[in-house]
C-alpha cells in the first residue's frame, strides 16, 4: 500500500512538474511568483491557538506560506495578513515555541524585522506568517496567534 | 487697584493655553501607560470621550474661519512652510491639535507616537487617504486614459483595494523587487561615471544644478524598471526641450501647483489659473509617458519569450490587466521626484560627516573590492551600515512630512472624539527629530539603526512608531523597496569611487507636499 502511494505520488509529481514548466513559459508573471512549484504538494497540518484558547487545525501543502494556509482555508482570523504578504504591515504576526522557532528554515530578513518591531505583543520567538514557508519538518506545529494582531479588526 | 486686577486677569488669560497644554499632556500620559502588560485597549471606547471641539488648536473665527492666520502681517502662519507650520502647532498646542478650515472636514495633527499607532490601527481594512484632489479631478476629466481606474494615489475604497492587490506583490515583495537589481545597477553605474565628468576640473565640485542630474537618474531608473526601456536621460547635455527634461520639469510643477491649490489657504477660492496650469503639466506628462509606454509595448512583442531576460513591471502587469498596467506605469513615472531628493540629502549627510563616511567606506570596500565589482542583489543583504545611513537620512530629511488618513467611522483618539472622515495626520517629520524619541536628534548617527551595535541601545528610537518615513500598513508607500534599493546602489557606488566633501552651510530645504532640497548640491568629489 505504502509502495503504491509512493508510486502514485511520483507520478503526480511528474505531471505537475511538466505543467509548471509549461505555464512558466506561457505566463511570464509566473516566473517571478512566490508560489513554490506545485511538485512539492505533500500535505502538512498547522494548529493555530488563538488568544482565547480556541484551537484551529488547518491543512496546507509544503511550499505554502502560513499566510497562504490561512487564506486558502478561509480561517476566522479577522484582519490577518492585511497587506497580502508584501511586508508593509504586521497583521500576520505569530508566536512560535522556542524549538519550532529555531527549526524555521529562513532567518528573518531586515524588512521582516522592521515590521515585527511594529507588532503588538512582540516576543523573542515572533515571526510574520507570510514569511514562513512550510517544510516537511514543520508538519504538525502549533502556533500562537497574538490577541492583538488586529490592526484592521476594530474598524 | 482695578487696573492691577484687570492686568492680573489678562496675564492669567494669557497663560490659559499653556495650562490647557499641560492638562492635555497629563490626560495623554495617564491614558497611555508605556508598559506592555496592558491587555485591554480602551483607546477606542467611545463612551467616555471628550467632544471634538475640546481638542486644542487655533480657534476659528465665525465666517472667515482660520484663514486670517495665513494672511500677510497679521497671520502667524503666513509664508510658513509645511514642516514649520506643524512644529508651531505642536509647540503651542501639544500632542493632538485640531485645525479647522484647511479642508471641509477638520484636520487633526498627531505629535505623539502612541497616538499615531492608534491611528494606524483605526485606519480600517481599506485605509482612506483623501489628498491630491486636484490630481484626482484631472484624472476624472481624462477618462479616455484612465477609464475609471485612478491609480493608487487618489482612489479610495474597493477600486483602490483591487488595484493595490494587483500591483502590490510586484512592487513590494522583496524577492520580486530584487529581480530588478541589475537594471538599477546598470543605470547607477553609468550615472556615477557621469558624475565624475560633471565636475569642475579645477575645484572638483559638482555644478549648481546637480539636483537636476539626480532627477534624470531617478527618471531613467524608474523608466527602466517600469517599462524596461531606456529613456536616455543620462546622455550628456540633455537639451532643455528634450522630452525627459520636460517631464522632469512638469513633475516638479505638478507638486508645486497641487500644493498651491490644495494646501495654501486663500481667500480667492477659484484657483482657475493654477488649475489650468496643472492640467497642462499633467497632460504633458501623460503624452510623454504614453509614448514611452507604447515603445515598451512594441519591444515586448518583439523580444518574445526568453526566460532569462528582465521583465518590466508593465509587462508583468499586462498579463493581469491592461488598464491597471497602464495606470501603474504612469504613476511610477510620476513618482520620481521623491527618490531624487532623498538621494540629494543622503549624499549631503554622508559628505558632511567624514567619520561616518569612512566607516561606511570600510563596509562598502568589504563587499566591493574593485571599483568594477557589480552590485548584485545578494550583496544588498550584507550592508547594514549602508542601510543605517539611508534610514538616518530619512529621519533628518523626511520626504513626506506625515501620513494622512481619513477615519472610516467615528473613533476615539487621545480621549477625544474624531468624527468620521476627519483628516488625521501623523506628523512623523516632527517626531523623528524630537529629543523625546531620539537622543541627540540633530546629529547624523547611522549606528542608531544597527541592531547589534552598542549605539543602538544608546541612540535608537525610544518608540517604535516615531519614525515612519514610508507609512505603515496596507496603504504604505508602494515605491518604498525600489526607492531604498536605488539609494543603496547610488550610495555604494559613490562611496566606492569618490571621497565626497561638502564645503558649504547646512542643507536648506523647501517643505510643501514633499520636502525638497533647495541648496545647490556642490559636492566635491575626489577620486579614490
Amino acid at each position: 500500500m505504502a509502495l503504491m502511494r509512493g508510486l502514485r505520488s511520483s507520478f503526480v509529481l511528474g505531471t505537475n512538474y511538466v505543467y509548471t514548466y509549461i505555464s512558466n513559459q506561457v505566463v511570464p508573471a509566473r516566473t517571478v511568483s512566490l508560489m513554490q512549484p506545485l511538485s512539492k504538494n505533500k500535505e502538512v497540518t498547522v494548529t493555530f491557538v488563538k488568544a482565547n484558547g480556541e484551537r484551529i487545525k488547518a491543512k496546507g501543502e509544503i511550499g505554502n506560506s502560513i499566510l497562504d494556509i490561512v487564506v486558502n482555508n478561509d480561517l476566522e482570523l479577522d484582519g490577518y495578513g492585511a497587506c497580502e504578504g508584501t511586508l508593509t504591515c504586521s497583521t500576520c504576526h505569530l508566536i512560535f515555541s522556542k524549538d519550532v522557532f529555531d527549526k524555521l528554515p529562513d532567518k528573518p530578513t531586515e524588512e521582516e524585522i522592521d515590521m515585527l518591531d511594529l507588532a503588538q505583543e512582540r516576543g523573542p520567538t515572533s515571526r510574520l506568517g507570510c514569511q514562513i514557508i512550510m517544510t516537511e519538518e514543520l508538519d504538525g506545529i502549533e502556533i500562537r496567534v497574538p490577541a492583538t494582531i488586529n490592526d484592521a479588526r476594530q474598524a | 487697584m482695578t487696573r492691577t486686577r484687570v492686568f492680573i486677569r489678562g496675564v492669567n488669560n494669557m497663560r490659559l493655553p499653556l495650562k490647557m497644554q499641560s492638562r492635555t499632556r497629563s490626560i495623554r500620559d495617564s491614558l497611555y501607560p508605556t508598559g506592555y502588560n496592558e491587555t485591554e485597549d480602551m483607546s477606542n471606547n467611545l463612551q467616555y470621550v471628550r467632544p471634538t471641539e475640546d481638542i486644542p488648536g487655533p480657534k476659528a473665527l465665525p465666517l472667515i474661519g482660520n484663514l486670517f492666520r495665513f494672511l500677510p502681517y497679521i497671520g502667524e502662519y503666513h509664508n510658513v512652510n509645511a514642516l514649520t507650520f506643524m512644529r508651531m502647532l505642536h509647540d503651542k498646542y501639544g500632542n493632538i491639535v485640531k485645525f479647522d478650515g484647511l479642508k471641509e472636514q477638520p484636520s487633526i495633527f498627531l505629535f505623539c507616537p502612541e497616538l499615531c499607532k492608534s491611528m494606524y490601527r483605526l485606519q480600517g481594512k481599506i485605509p482612506m487617504r483623501i489628498a491630491m484632489e486636484p490630481l484626482h479631478n484631472y484624472r476624472k476629466s481624462r477618462d479616455n486614459i484612465y477609464k475609471g481606474q485612478y491609480g493608487l494615489t487618489t482612489s479610495q475604497g474597493e477600486p483602490w483595494k483591487n488595484f493595490r492587490s494587483k500591483v502590490g506583490p510586484h512592487m513590494m515583495r522583496p524577492k520580486i523587487v530584487k529581480t530588478h537589481a541589475t537594471q538599477i545597477y546598470d543605470i547607477t553605474n553609468e550615472f556615477v561615471d557621469k558624475m565624475s565628468t560633471l565636475r569642475d576640473p579645477k575645484t572638483l565640485e559638482l555644478p549648481d544644478d546637480f539636483m537636476n542630474e539626480l532627477y534624470k537618474w531617478s527618471v531613467e531608473t524608474m523608466c527602466s524598471i517600469a517599462l524596461n526601456y531606456r529613456m536616455g536621460c543620462l546622455k550628456p547635455n540633455l537639451a532643455m526641450d528634450s522630452e525627459p527634461q520636460i517631464m522632469i520639469n512638469c513633475i516638479k510643477e505638478m507638486f508645486d501647483l497641487t500644493y498651491q491649490i490644495e494646501n495654501v489657504p486663500s481667500l480667492l477660492k477659484g484657483h482657475t489659473r493654477n488649475y489650468e496650469k496643472l492640467f497642462c503639466a499633467l497632460d504633458q506628462i501623460n503624452v510623454i509617458s504614453a509614448k514611452y509606454i507604447e515603445y515598451a509595448k512594441n519591444n515586448i512583442s518583439k523580444s518574445g519569450d526568453n526566460t532569462n531576460r528582465d521583465y518590466s513591471i508593465l509587462e508583468k502587469l499586462l498579463d493581469i490587466d491592461e488598464q491597471t498596467a497602464l495606470v501603474m506605469a504612469l504613476d511610477i513615472l510620476m513618482s520620481t521626484d521623491t527618490t531624487s531628493n532623498a538621494a540629494g540629502a543622503l549624499l549631503y549627510y554622508v559628505a558632511n560627516n567624514k567619520e561616518k563616511q569612512e566607516k561606511l567606506r570600510e563596509e562598502v570596500m568589504s563587499v566591493l573590492p574593485e571599483k568594477t565589482t557589480p552590485i548584485t542583489h545578494d550583496l544588498l543583504d550584507k550592508i547594514p551600515y549602508v542601510r543605517g545611513c539611508i534610514k538616518e537620512c530619512m529621519r533628518l530629511f523626511p520626504i513626506a512630512n506625515g501620513i494622512l488618513r481619513n477615519m472610516p467611522k467615528d473613533v476615539s483618539l487621545g480621549g477625544y472624539l474624531i468624527p468620521k472622515g476627519a483628516n488625521v495626520m501623523a506628523c512623523h517629520a516632527v517626531l523623528s527629530m524630537d529629543p523625546k524619541y531620539f537622543v541627540r536628534p540633530t546629529e547624523y548617527i547611522p549606528e542608531r539603526w544597527i541592531r547589534d551595535s552598542p549605539e543602538f541601545l544608546l541612540y535608537g528610537s525610544t518608540h517604535t512608531h516615531a519614525y515612519m518615513p514610508f507609512g505603515y500598513g496596507v496603504r504604505a508607500c508602494i515605491g518604498q523597496r525600489f526607492a531604498e534599493m536605488e539609494l543603496e546602489m547610488l550610495l555604494m557606488k559613490v562611496i566606492r569611487n569618490f571621497r565626497i566633501e561638502w564645503h558649504y552651510g547646512p542643507l536648506e530645504h523647501e517643505s510643501k507636499i514633499v520636502n525638497t532640497v533647495k541648496s545647490p548640491l556642490r559636492f566635491k568629489l575626489i577620486d579614490l
